[in-house]
């Protein structure tokens, strides 16, 4: 993993440009970038406060859409099925255990999502379907977009811990971890390359049975 | 060439229905190369060819609880081959297979219940009839990356007319035949987008093997009958055997939704009266989901 930290101006309020990219030096989808403060209770800035927005992991053509979604600790998720078939939402992750039986539209209520880490979503009807949940230990957090860009904005001036997550981080979490200072009229530019594992996912492509002669 | 032509339009056909109306789950396209179609022991008798095969599933499902679901299945498929155009056949497959899960999650292992009638219908009329299976299939999954299966299934073939005995005391009925298997299997991916398949099963019961006169096949055989398919003075044997099923396949996964699969295929049969007959099959097999 290289780092490189740049500190720039000509910026309204504190903020941080992550951009983050692969083993090859691709940029990277997907991954969540997160500031924790290292002054407890050193917060302000985020439009809403936890729980109170209305954040939905969706369910179409027999998938979640978005693959990742990164939420604070004390956000509720709803799980909307817009699939003409039903869905059997479940997770087996530490971070949250739940288990959404068998529905098709709205289910019954949302899941709050009430301890840090990494939540893995699953369908019980189709194998194939799987989303992560990024449960953020501080309501400073971001995901790349398909440039492997991230802006955690409206950061209040102060030192940061930021780090990097993705499903396919290699290592572990805390080896991405930069310390960072940010100032009210600044932006921070930080860039990542991490490592990752290999692709492997439960194939949904169909492959010829075992055929009989 | 100009059923082949048919077949790829039909192909083309099909998925346009399938894009426009989605009545269609899948279609396929399958080169297959058979180096002993006869399934013959003597090289005088044995014989290769290659066929083109089309196919088109359609079905629907219903999620009857949490861990069991019902499936009711559509196949139609039209077969062409290059040599022996008497083997040009369509088949019309309905399937009803019930699913059940032992647990939550994708690793909980399930088992499959299916049953199946096909209509067969051959250039060569003697073949045309019915095809009934029933089977179970266990499956476990370890990981994205290896799942295996073990299945137990039952065949039964029966044509829809059998032609004059050859001799009064040997039933004609050749393409009458029943027989059941035992199946394991693994599925391992490579990479991300190359899945290598392996499976080994064990037949037993009557295949069906065409050849110049014999008379140890003769000897050996349940029935016996005029097979012009092959050419003049041919004759279809029907035999018990025990029957020995080696596949090898790669397939490299493209998107989420189809595949191209190269496939090997070793069988070994050894029929009562000591007689055996060894054949290779080839695949490359294309299937698109919807």
């Amino acid at each position: 993993m290289s780092a490189c930290l740049l500190a720039a101006t000509s910026a309204s309020a504190g903020e941080l440009r992550a951009l983050v990219r692969d083993g090859d030096g691709k940029p990277l989808a997907d991954a969540v970038v997160v500031a924790v403060a290292h002054v407890a209770g050193q917060r302000a800035g985020r439009p809403a406060a936890p729980g109170t927005d209305t954040i939905i992991i969706d369910q179409v053509n027999k998938e979640f859409i978005p693959y990742v979604l990164p939420v604070e600790v004390g956000t509720s998720v709803n799980f909307p099925n817009r699939d003409n078939i039903r869905h059997h939402v479940y997770s087996f992750s530490d971070a949250k255990r739940f288990e959404l039986p068998l529905y098709i539209g709205d289910p019954a209520a949302p899941v709050l999502f009430d301890k840090p880490g990494t939540v893995i979503l699953g369908c019980n009807i189709h194998d194939w379907m799987i989303a992560y949940v990024y449960v953020a230990n501080s309501p400073y957090y971001a995901k790349t977009d398909a440039a492997g860009t991230a802006t955690l904005a409206q950061l209040p001036s102060g030192r940061y811990s930021v780090r990097v997550w993705h499903p396919r981080l290699a290592g572990t979490e805390d080896e991405t971890t930069k310390p960072l200072a940010v100032t009210d009229e600044g932006v921070v530019e930080a860039s990542w390359q991490i490592s990752l594992t290999p692709d492997f996912r439960i194939p949904r492509a169909p492959v010829p049975g075992q055929a009989g002669y | 060439m100009i059923r082949v032509r048919t077949l790829l339009l039909a192909l083309w056909a099909m998925q346009c229905l399938a894009s426009h109306a989605g009545l269609i789950d899948q279609v396929g396209v399958e080169l297959r190369l058979d180096d002993n179609l006869a399934r013959a022991e003597l090289d005088g008798d044995i014989t290769s060819d290659s066929t083109l095969e089309v196919s088109a599933d359609a079905g629907a499902g219903y999620q009857v609880s949490d861990s069991d679901r019902l499936k009711l299945s559509f196949e139609l498929s039209a077969s062409a081959f290059r040599r022996y155009d008497g083997l040009d056949h369509v088949a019309a497959r309905v399937a009803l297979t019930h699913r059940h899960k032992f647990g939550l999650g994708a690793y909980a292992p399930a088992l499959a219940l299916a049953v199946s009638a096909s209509r067969l219908i051959y250039r060569d009329s003697a073949r045309t009839g019915w095809q009934y299976e029933a089977g179970a299939t266990l499956h476990k999954r370890f990981s994205p990356r290896v799942d295996i299966q073990a299945g137990y299934g039952f065949q039964l073939r029966r044509s829809d007319d059998v032609g004059e005995r050859v001799l009064p005391q040997i039933a004609a009925d050749v393409f009458d035949t029943s027989s059941r298997h035992l199946r394991l299997g693994i599925n391992a991916m490579l990479t991300p987008s190359y899945l290598l398949g392996a499976s080994y099963a064990i037949h037993k019961g009557d295949i069906v093997s065409t050849t110049l006169r014999n008379l140890p096949i003769f000897l050996a055989s349940d029935a016996i009958a005029p097979d012009e398919v092959f050419g003049p003075d041919r004759f279809a044997y029907t035999l018990t055997a025990m029957t020995r099923d080696l596949q090898l396949s790669l397939s490299r996964l493209i998107g989420a939704d189809a595949s191209m699969t190269f496939g090997y295929q070793l069988i070994d049969s050894n029929a009562e009266g000591g007689i055996a007959y060894r054949s290779i099959l080839l695949r490359a097999t294309y299937l698109q989901q919807f």
